[in-house]
């Protein structure tokens, strides 16, 4: 028997995910996609944000740290022909350029995060679910904010407080964070994993001499879910779950 | 959270009416314009947006200046900080003005309900200033 009902849980639109964790998130929570590079963690986030706005119709913020937004607009159009910055003009969409300040390079974006610590990204974050009733927040990547914490403490408070404070808004919050290659850690600074409700490790496994892509359910608070590796593959459509 | 919006004219007859007002189930607010608009007019019926708290209203309010001679006001609730409201308003009807936009009804549920967006994230702004 699961622990939370459906009628409480957030789907996340990712074919063959939500059957794994008894029907989607639970409400409110804080959830970690961590993988290495080429994993598809950023298109994970950008699928669960997209979906989210399409199918189940709750706005999304899409906070990227890593990637300028127009070359993210374009990537996901090329790749998938999701037209973000039609529901961006819809007002369902919001994504936030946390790239542009840190690397002093001008932006044209509506959403920008000026200040690279923690609690201004926290409050731009509330401003916006404000503004936009959103109801899902992605952030791409927590590495690149944390990196400028010279304290493993002060980082793993305010990483807590963004968490938190997100959570008291009703958003559900997925932080996506890098693995470096060829550890079994779950996060870059192993403390990511202690501070949310669920992981889910995105992998590329060598297998005759190919690259399979595989996703496991570390962690899943507050319900059952399954614990087994299953095999996925980025199609047209976005993550699809063998 | 915004409640209203008001379209205050000047009428030779009568001095400040309300022209419009939304959302149309707004009570008479009939003094509280005239003492909008007096107040906008004790600043030399300069152009501009400013901020009113009377005892029974709350109000950020701008005014067109003599050429278009409206006054537009939004009401806030008391607990509001009217700051973002104004900026907000300033943003707006600048624009209006810029383009050469009619002040009537229609532009009055534009109004609200992009000041009532402000609100909203004002609101969980808040939440968060609370929360730490």
């Amino acid at each position: 028997m699961s622990l939370t009902t459906d009628s409480v849980r957030v789907k996340t639109g990712i074919k063959g995910l939500d059957e794994l964790i008894n029907g989607g998130f639970p409400t409110v929570g804080t959830y970690l996609v961590t993988g290495t590079s080429g994993t598809g963690k950023t298109l994970f986030g950008i699928e669960f944000i997209y979906k989210g706005i399409m199918l189940y119709d709750e706005p999304g913020i899409f906070i990227t740290m890593d990637e300028p937004p127009d070359k993210l607009r374009a990537h996901v159009k090329m790749s998938f022909g999701w037209n973000l910055e039609n529901l961006e003009n819809e007002g369902k969409l919001a994504i936030v350029d946390a790239i542009s300040s840190r690397v002093s390079a001008p932006s044209n974006e509506k959403y920008i995060l000026r200040r690279g610590e923690i609690d201004s990204l926290l409050y731009k974050t509330a401003n916006i679910i404000g503004e936009l009733g959103a109801k899902r927040v992605v952030l791409d990547s927590i590495v690149s904010l944390a990196y400028q914490y010279d304290s493993i403490f002060d980082l793993r408070r305010d990483i807590q407080r963004l968490c938190y404070g997100i959570s008291q808004l009703n958003c559900t919050f997925l932080i996506t964070t890098e693995v470096p290659s060829g550890s079994n850690r779950l996060s870059r600074f192993d403390i990511e994993e202690f501070l949310v409700d669920g992981i889910i490790l995105l992998k590329l496994d060598k297998e005759n001499d190919a690259n399979t892509r595989k996703l496991m359910i570390v962690k899943m608070r507050g319900t059952d879910h399954d614990m087994k590796e299953h095999i996925f593959n980025i199609t047209k459509d976005g993550i699809i779950l063998e | 959270m915004p409640q209203g919006v008001l379209l205050i004219g000047w009428s030779v007859e009568e001095g400040p009416v309300i022209e419009a007002k939304y959302p149309d189930w707004l009570p008479d607010l009939s003094r509280e314009a005239i003492a909008i608009y007096n107040a906008h007019s004790a600043g030399c019926r300069k152009c501009g947006a400013m901020f009113l708290s009377a005892p029974s209203v709350k109000v950020v309010s701008y005014y067109t200046g003599l050429q278009i001679n409206k006054v537009v006001s939004v009401l806030l609730d008391r607990a509001e900080r009217p700051d973002p409201y104004m900026e907000a308003l300033e943003g707006v009807i600048n624009e209006y003005l810029k383009n050469g936009i009619d002040f009537k009804y229609e532009i009055l549920p534009k109004i609200y309900r992009k000041l009532e967006k402000i609100g909203k994230a004002q609101t969980a702004v808040d939440k968060i200033i609370k929360l730490f």
